[in-house]
């Protein structure tokens, strides 16, 4: 039975805004590569649901992570984090990859919510769609695409 | 050895040392603790004179997590001097403090630059790093 949580914390709250966007720019840039080439911006659903991937995490604060983003947009960050042509990136290596990528920002997202905590991330698994409960969620814009992700997390009684 | 249960997060590690200049003359993978300690054994046991250098592993992974992992290394006499290094997105000091004390010799949280890699390894082989400056061959892990 999941635990009752005292408080929920989303991206509409300021910090948690701003923790996940210095997240998104550090390992987007730091792994893949890649800056915006716009702001970042928030929106109320994600703008595309071919690829979408869930974080969950539990400990001091429980909770999960979950990002969206096109094939093709999967294919460009795979190519970039494994040095490799996009025509090379194999449909394994995409999925994997967009795993990967939750799991880091929701790791690096964590670290500057609750850098004291003591949180277990699951393994980032695929889902069909969105939590219904999900949103706002925040776009980050790339060459040819978007990145949305949203965070939403409580903290236990 | 590169622990890890994501595979291009494996490639990711492999080309960032093949980045940062350490020549390296072979890997190991594995995808959890367990995997590793049984391909470690089996190193260890087909060729004696071949030295598994470093073991970089991840914390969170089936089976055996990099805890698991520290823990059954130390215990084995054979295997407790390879020098480990954790990388990982959970990175609470708690979590480090931790790791240190089952005998990690570092930690690198996960984003990171080639930067960090190299810093680390140089920390560790410093000998080697020498080398790697005068522009020399190098054997490293």
């Amino acid at each position: 039975m999941p635990r009752k949580l005292k408080e929920i914390h989303n991206l509409a709250l300021p910090h948690v805004r701003q923790a996940c966007r210095s997240a998104l720019l550090e390992v987007l840039e730091t792994m893949f590569f890649e800056l915006p080439v716009s702001e970042l911006e928030m929106v109320e659903r994600p703008a595309v649901d071919s690829c979408l991937i869930r974080a969950e995490f539990h400990g001091s604060a429980e909770g999960a992570m979950e990002l969206a983003l096109s094939c093709g947009t999967c294919e460009r960050l795979a190519a970039s984090f494994l040095g490799k042509e996009q025509s090379e990136v194999s449909c394994a290596e995409k999925c994997s990859t967009a795993r990967e990528l939750a799991n880091m920002l929701c790791g690096a997202s964590l670290s500057r919510l609750q850098p004291h905590g003591r949180m277990s991330i699951e393994s980032p698994e695929s889902i069909p769609a969105p939590d219904p409960e999900s949103g706002p969620w925040l776009r980050y814009p790339l060459e040819g695409g978007f990145l949305d992700v949203e965070l939403r997390y409580g903290e236990g009684l | 050895m590169i622990v890890d249960d994501s595979p291009v997060m494996r490639a990711f590690v492999r080309r960032t040392v093949e980045v940062t200049g350490f020549e390296v003359s072979g890997y190991l993978e594995a995808g959890d603790g367990r995997e590793a300690l049984l391909k470690l054994r089996s190193s260890r046991a087909d060729a004696p004179s071949e030295q598994i250098d470093l073991i970089l592993t991840d914390i969170n992974m089936p089976v055996m997590d990099g805890e698991g992992l520290l823990e059954e290394l130390k215990r084995d006499a054979a295997l407790s001097s390879i020098p480990v290094v954790v990388v990982s997105t959970d990175s609470t000091d708690q979590r480090m403090d931790k790791l240190m004390q089952l005998g990690a010799r570092s930690y690198v949280r996960k984003p990171f630059p080639p930067e960090k890699l190299s810093e680390v390894l140089a920390s560790i082989f410093p000998e080697l790093t020498e080398s790697k400056n005068a522009g020399l061959g190098i054997e490293g892990f």
